[in-house]
């Protein structure tokens, strides 16, 4: 017999970095970042180039934590 | 004829030739060692896959030229984009894709939804966006040819075409693979020296800085409409989730598990290298351009290589373009002839294991025509044309692909419509509206969702025995 749920489910972790990565994504470029600039640069590339390098390290280190656990 | 560089990249093109042959029997065995290189890819050996595959001639050559020429923003969110798509392919696509195992996009969406209609759109949609694709690629492999080699830029096409094609018919994703790590290594190589050369040639980050702005102003400015921006971003995140010929990388991976790690260390690869070739590249590209404009954009970057290395680091740098541009191609032919082979012509003819392999090869060499045909009068921008073209595919596919993974009351009727709503609501934007560059998915992306929940509410659920095999799927 099928779940009532909607949708399959997904790790918390997963969900939690996907919110962040569109949150502050999104955030990245409102007219408040994108006219900053920093270094020559606007403050959306920055904060777009330290999201991007974020999130890799920390998927993986779930990802391995969840794989020892398991 | 630039004799050390000609040299230089025909010792790289013939050891990728050499390694297409030497894979030719293993590749020819069955249709998973053509296909998928048998699922036994080690995961660094992926990730640097993923780098080579994802950064193309307009990764190494076109977004530095378009990066000096419009500024560091604007390829600067393509570039992370691209990187960011597979960090969400492996949370939302890797792992289902991977335990389905699906070795297409195609076939994953033929499992999921049984309809004869999905069945020859989506093959036919992959075929289309990846001729443009590699269309682009080809207009790179010409540039290189002139401006680095010295021939003519019909000859450096061709040339091209002859290896990947060869290596691609013979040796299979085996092939593929081993060549895309060769090259993943080398462009990584590169653009770290590269990098290193320009700062010092300019005397520092400030001194790089100052001279790019002073000869364009808007360098670092974000000077065009906000949606291009945030189009080119996010059409570049979308594309990790639907994108054939990356997710056929996850076919390659011994598990889910390291599937799911390759795509994230080809995200960190891939940022690290979008960082340095669109802000350390872009802007020493501009410092040697002046504030000039170059007849070819997408060779302001040959120009940088002119003033800050000899004859044997071009030649090296000559042999990271064609490798940039080859492991792209490489990936889109081998994707291309898998939707002609394995989703179009085996649907209307019985094949045999061997008959398939052999099917496989002749498709690779069917699309290569093709593009060849169409690669003799390329249009200006490499990376506008194939973005643009993976557009259409990210609004026709993207939808399909999330809901069926993901949504329990995706149905086929739900899914056919989002394809027709998306890329028919594309096409009408990109060929009868002025809208700012990209920003056709603000609109048709939303279209194909609405038709996806429409079509699917308004037809009789899935059975039960496709929830539970999707189930299966996500099962840890």
């Amino acid at each position: 017999m099928q779940s009532k749920k909607r949708f399959f489910p997904m790790r918390t972790t997963d969900v939690f970095a996907t919110i962040v990565f569109f949150g502050v994504s999104i955030f990245a470029f409102t007219p408040m970042v994108t006219n900053a600039m920093w270094n020559g640069i606007n403050c959306c590339s920055w904060l777009l180039s330290v999201l991007v390098l974020c999130v890799p390290f920390y998927n993986i280190i779930v990802a391995y934590a969840t794989q020892k656990k398991s | 004829m630039k004799v050390m560089e000609l040299i230089i990249v025909a010792i790289y093109a013939i050891a990728m030739v050499v390694i297409g042959l030497y894979f030719r029997k293993k590749a020819s065995e069955s249709t998973s060692g053509f296909w998928s290189a048998s699922a036994s890819v080690p995961i660094v050996v992926n990730s640097f896959c993923l780098l080579a595959t994802v950064m193309s001639g307009g990764g190494m050559m076109g977004n530095i030229g378009l990066a000096a020429a419009l500024g560091i923003g604007y390829i600067l969110c393509a570039n992370l984009g691209s990187g960011a798509g597979l960090g969400m392919s492996a949370i939302f696509v890797a792992k289902p894709l991977k335990k389905s195992g699906a070795k297409t996009i195609s076939q994953f969406i033929q499992m999921r939804f049984e309809n004869k209609a999905i069945a020859f759109l989506v093959p036919i949609v992959v075929i289309i966006a990846y001729t443009l694709y590699l269309v682009a690629q080809m207009k790179a492999s010409g540039t290189v040819g002139e401006y680095i080699l010295g021939v003519d830029f019909n000859m450096g096409l061709i040339i091209t075409w002859i290896i990947f094609t060869v290596y691609v018919m013979f040796g299979g994703m085996l092939a593929v693979t081993w060549t895309d790590f060769i090259q993943g290594l080398l462009m990584m190589a590169v653009t770290i020296i590269a990098s290193v050369a320009t700062l010092i040639y300019f005397g520092g980050y400030s001194n790089l800085v100052q001279t790019a702005t002073d000869f364009y102003p808007n360098m670092g400015i974000l000077h065009l409409p906000l949606s291009s921006y945030a189009g080119f971003f996010f059409v570049w995140v979308f594309i990790g989730l639907c994108s054939p010929h990356i997710l056929m990388r996850v076919g390659t991976a011994k598990s889910p598990f390291a599937a799911s790690i390759s795509l994230h260390g080809g995200m960190l690869l891939i940022t690290v290298f979008s960082i340095l070739t669109s802000i350390v590249l872009g802007m020493g590209s501009r410092g040697v351009m002046g504030a000039e404009e170059i007849a070819n954009r997408d060779a302001a970057f040959l120009l940088l290589i002119e003033n800050i290395f000899g004859p044997a680091m071009r030649g090296v740098t000559g042999a990271a373009i064609y490798a940039a541009i080859m492991s792209t191609a490489a990936g889109l032919l081998l994707a291309a002839a898998a939707a002609l082979s394995n989703d179009i012509i085996a649907r209307v003819k019985t094949m045999t294991e061997k008959q398939q392999t052999a099917m496989g090869s002749i498709s690779v060499l069917i699309i290569s025509c093709v593009v060849l045909a169409f690669s003799f009068n390329p249009p200006e921008f490499i990376t506008i044309l194939y973005t643009q073209a993976m557009n259409f595919l990210v609004c026709c596919l993207m939808i399909p692909t999330l809901a069926g993974l993901w949504w329990k009351r995706a149905t086929a009727k739900g899914a056919l419509l989002a394809i027709l709503g998306g890329g028919i609501s594309y096409a009408i934007l990109f060929f009868g509206m002025n809208l700012p560059t990209f920003s056709e998915l603000f609109i048709a992306m939303p279209i194909s969702l609405i038709c996806m929940i429409i079509g699917s509410l308004a037809s009789t659920p899935p059975s039960d025995d496709i929830i539970m095999m999707v189930a299966s799927w996500h099962e840890e």
